[in-house]
């Protein structure tokens, strides 16, 4: 038997690798389906935009795609402790919250890998090649990642009934994605508010993408904002998240 | 000093309760009341059914022994652990198939039993080879390898049972796990459930099945409205009832000397060997069938709650 941290790291993969890996094998449609928004936004930005916009829409579909996955993690856990009481089987092992979170939210990493690896690749086609790019978007991708899934679970056990979960997925994925400065530059906002656009993970990943991509010069205080909102955000809901697992109901 | 040294002694030889719960109430936050001091204890190695019907407080029971809620009051100890301080310790020791639960229904059979071991903290070669016992124990293995959505209902209660078993959990908490199976199905439950308990399992069954108690049941709990209303082993819960036979009449009789008790159109009154002619008599003459049984837990349900338990919702 494995004990401590090993046997935790061993579960959080177990459920990536049944929430994530066999469902990709097996339904690989859900990838076509998050995948249509954003090859449909860049499609649009390539016909009708220029090549800055072509970068942008690039960027915002990577955004995106993590976006939408991290979200969908609200209707998996509410899946799984309302319906099929999959939580409750856990909750009687030795597995701990935070690695049934961490599972379930790398396996929607793991889902969103295909649409990641397009849109990455179409960026790198694109010109987006520069060392200081990638390690921004490597960056900003996983705090994206994590935001949108601990704000997805932490969501998630708030609802009784999954009949109100799945639009609220995709509610949340289409208003984080599409509202703040992720499509369009944090530039049009007034000088002086564009901090505004941080006030979100994806808008503030966007913002710090757009700058080092050298697509925008946002200012210094809208930059300083944008990492430090981007790492607050992280830290803050993967925290309220491993609070808010109803491991024990009262 | 010697006597507190015997005194010690003697604890430490005495049969220790696998699982022991007193006092325990559940009031929830919309103020039903669940769960009314029950107290009961399972000594190790024994499979004990829980009975009773819908809504008498079996699920909240289980929840709260399993560390999944609560309890407003009173304390649940599993192998001398307190469930509500020691959660941890506890969840090391036991497995559990929710009431209403299914697997995961994109895998496989095999890929969930194993998964589910993987996560317990067994080793890869480990999991596997438990997996494919426990998927042949439960009579699973023709459909090891097809996805669990193209299962029936009762081939998926099966594969969330053989995942519980195949834990090696010391105590097993299983809320209603052949709800919904056919006969030949819980048969297949039943046959796993006694081969886990010869292997020295303690279980807890929650059932609303007179015939899988009686059939499996070392001990029978039987709860109504949140208070257990007996406890004991399946043939003192027999005697308990007081009389051998009974004769059901489909239809209202009275007969001078015999107590009768009325349900749903069918009088039933309580023999022993030797009495009861009357009755017979009595019911052919009004031209009502009847039927002599020999009496059952049912009786003991009966007798003690005024209804039959396949009555609840």
């Amino acid at each position: 038997m494995r004990k401590g941290i090993r046997r935790q790291a061993v579960a959080s993969l177990t459920i990536a690798w049944v929430n994530g890996l066999v469902v990709l094998k097996r339904a690989p449609l859900w990838v076509v389906s998050y995948l249509l928004m954003p090859l449909a936004l860049l499609f649009f930005f390539r016909i009708h935009g220029n090549v800055a916009m072509m970068k942008m829409a690039l960027i915002g579909g990577i955004i995106m795609v993590a976006t939408s996955n991290g979200i969908s993690i609200l209707g998996d856990a509410a899946w799984f402790r309302i319906y099929v009481k999959y939580q409750d089987l856990l909750v009687a092992t030795p597995i701990r919250p935070v690695s049934y979170v961490m599972g379930l939210s790398l396996s929607m990493f793991v889902f969103a890998s295909p649409g990641l690896s397009l849109f990455i690749a179409l960026a790198s086609l694109a010109g987006l090649t520069t060392f200081e790019f990638a390690l921004a978007l490597a960056a900003c991708t996983i705090a994206v990642w994590i935001s949108s899934s601990m704000i997805g679970f932490a969501i998630s056990t708030l609802f009784k009934s999954l009949r109100h979960v799945w639009p609220m997925a995709s509610i949340l994925s289409l208003v984080l994605s599409l509202l703040p400065p992720i499509y369009y530059p944090a530039t049009v906002l007034p000088r002086g508010l564009q901090w505004i656009g941080a006030l979100v993970p994806t808008g503030a990943a966007a913002m710090i993408l757009h700058h080092v991509a050298g697509l925008i010069e946002v200012e210094a205080t809208a930059l300083t904002t944008s990492i430090a909102s981007l790492i607050a955000y992280t830290a803050t809901l993967s925290l309220l998240s491993s609070l808010k697992v109803r491991w024990r109901e009262e | 000093m010697v006597f507190i040294f015997a005194l010690k002694l003697l604890k430490g030889l005495a049969v220790v309760g696998a699982v022991v719960s007193k006092g325990v109430w559940k009031k929830y936050k919309n103020g039903v009341v669940a769960l009314k001091g029950v107290s009961f204890s399972v000594e190790k190695g024994r499979l004990v059914a829980l009975l009773g019907r819908n809504g008498a407080g079996k699920t909240t029971w289980v929840r709260i022994a399993s560390t999944q809620l609560l309890p407003t009051q009173g304390t649940v100890e599993v192998l001398g652990l307190d469930v509500v301080t020691d959660p941890w310790e506890v969840r090391e020791l036991i497995a559990m198939v929710p009431q209403e639960g299914f697997p995961l229904d994109i895998l496989t059979p095999f890929e969930f039993v194993y998964s589910y071991l993987l996560i317990r903290g067994y080793g890869r070669s480990e999991a596997k080879k438990l997996a494919r016992e426990h998927l042949a124990i439960l009579e699973l293995e023709p459909y090891a390898k097809r996805t669990i959505s193209e299962l029936s209902g009762g081939l998926k209660k099966r594969v969330l049972v053989a995942a519980v078993l195949a834990s090696g959990a010391e105590v097993l908490f299983l809320d209603e796990p052949t709800v919904g199976l056919d006969p030949l199905a819980r048969r297949s439950v039943w046959r796993a459930l006694k081969e886990a308990k010869r292997a020295g399992g303690t279980m807890l069954l929650t059932t609303h099945y007179m015939d899988e108690a009686e059939s499996l049941a070392d001990e029978v709990v039987i709860v109504h409205e949140g208070q257990v209303l007996f406890s004991g082993t399946v043939e003192e819960g027999r005697r308990a009832v007081g009389r051998e036979f009974k004769v059901e009449v489909y239809g209202d009789l009275d007969v001078e000397g015999y107590e009768a008790l009325r349900l749903r159109g069918v009088t039933i009154f309580y023999v022993n060997e030797g009495e009861g002619d009357e009755v017979l008599k009595k019911a052919m003459a009004r031209g009502y069938e009847s039927v002599v049984k020999p009496t059952s837990l049912e009786d003991l349900f009966i007798k003690l709650t005024g209804e039959r338990i396949e009555e609840g919702d």
